[in-house]
């Protein structure tokens, strides 16, 4: 609760023409929308190109939001939006092999490099990108994030049910697909 | 199905404490469940390790920056341009409205501009005619003038050089005279 009421006080200082609240905000929520992106985008320059994304919405979008919801939700609901269309537009964008070519010559390095457990994290983005995107979302929501469901739906404007049923179907589906790469 | 579903619900939490130890002993006594079982666990395991996975610091930092540097960029792109487009908004409606204070009516041409002009023609400054030649006025003036002499011809008023005087005498009196200046052979 208190971390909602230190949001919306820096929300409240950024749009009075405090600029550095916006800093503070994103600072407070940056890694959160990075790891939502990255675990539905898969790859961390796509990642990267939501997350300033979402940056430029929520700065934009900040006069517009109404302090009845959290700024959490807001911003869960902005970035997988972002990350939903970012994969419709990738998915366009593949049909052209040239384009894939912006990949290969970037030098970026991955942030999660030289962190333990990246090999873990490598099977799981693996699997994760095998899901239909809509039901990656309600995975990443429900196990990354922690959510209940009854969050995930104002999110998603998914009914309780079809949620549960989506996020079962989810996990089975997992486990298969971790069978059939531990077989490999 | 509805096993997987039980072992879902057991990695999730959905269990008491009863209805584990009870889901346990079933799986014991089952070897294709306890198989399934641990595959499940496995996934659960390999989720639970990802999950604390986090991006590095330095990366973290840049995330702010690169916003701010792109806002940046952006208001220095945008505003350059839309001062040069209000610039040439300006420019165009200032020449508009010149062009019209000092060009108005140029092409409009009156009777009495005319005759303004032919007197600057007999005294030999003739610059503001050529536009009167120019623009077929002239033509239109010297033909309508002649049509108007030919419906109105009176031979009197050829003889009489006073306008002024002419205008006292009626048209009637005016053929008497000149039938009686015929007979007498003064014309």
């Amino acid at each position: 609760m208190s971390e909602q009421k230190n949001d919306f006080e820096l929300i409240e200082r950024f749009l009075k023409g405090d600029e550095s609240a916006f800093n503070l905000l994103v600072k407070r929520h940056q890694e959160k929308i990075y790891m939502l992106a990255r675990r539905m985008l898969g790859n961390h320059l796509d990642a990267d190109e939501v997350v300033q994304e979402v940056l430029m919405v929520i700065y934009k979008k900040l006069n517009t939001f109404k302090f009845e919801s959290s700024f959490s939700t807001w911003l869960y609901k902005i970035t997988m939006t972002r990350s939903l269309n970012f994969i419709k537009r990738r998915t366009l964008k593949n049909t052209f092999s040239i384009f894939e070519l912006r990949k290969n010559k970037s030098d970026e390095s991955d942030p999660l490099d030289m962190i333990e457990g990246k090999e873990q994290f490598d099977i799981i983005e693996k699997l994760l990108k095998k899901l239909p995107p809509k039901q990656r979302e309600i995975f990443i929501l429900k196990n990354f994030e922690e959510m209940k469901y009854d969050e995930i739906s104002e999110i998603t404007g998914k009914s309780v049910g079809a949620l549960k049923a989506n996020y079962f179907h989810s996990i089975n589906k997992l486990k298969e697909l971790l069978v059939k790469y531990e077989k490999k | 199905m509805k096993k997987n579903n039980k072992i879902i619900d057991f990695f999730e939490g959905n269990m008491n404490e009863f209805e584990r130890e009870e889901f346990l002993n079933q799986i014991k006594d089952n070897s294709i469940l306890e198989k399934e079982f641990e595959d499940y666990k496995k996934l659960y395991e390999l989720l639970n390790r990802s999950n604390s996975l986090k991006p590095n610091k330095n990366y973290l930092d840049t995330i702010v920056t690169k916003f701010r540097t792109k806002t940046k960029k952006t208001s220095l792109n945008l505003k350059p341009v839309f001062a040069l487009g209000i610039f040439l908004i300006f420019i165009s409606f200032s020449l508009l409205t010149y062009y019209n204070i000092f060009h108005k009516g140029e092409n409009e041409v009156n009777e009495s501009d005319i005759f303004y002009e032919l007197s600057y023609l007999e005294t030999g400054s003739s610059d503001g005619i050529t536009l009167y030649f120019e623009t077929g006025f002239l033509d239109e003036l010297l033909l309508s003038k002649l049509d108007e002499e030919e419906n109105n011809y009176n031979p009197l008023k050829n003889y009489l050089h006073f306008e002024s005087d002419y205008s006292f005498i009626s048209e009637n009196l005016a053929k008497d005279i000149y039938n009686e200046l015929l007979t007498k052979k003064i014309l």
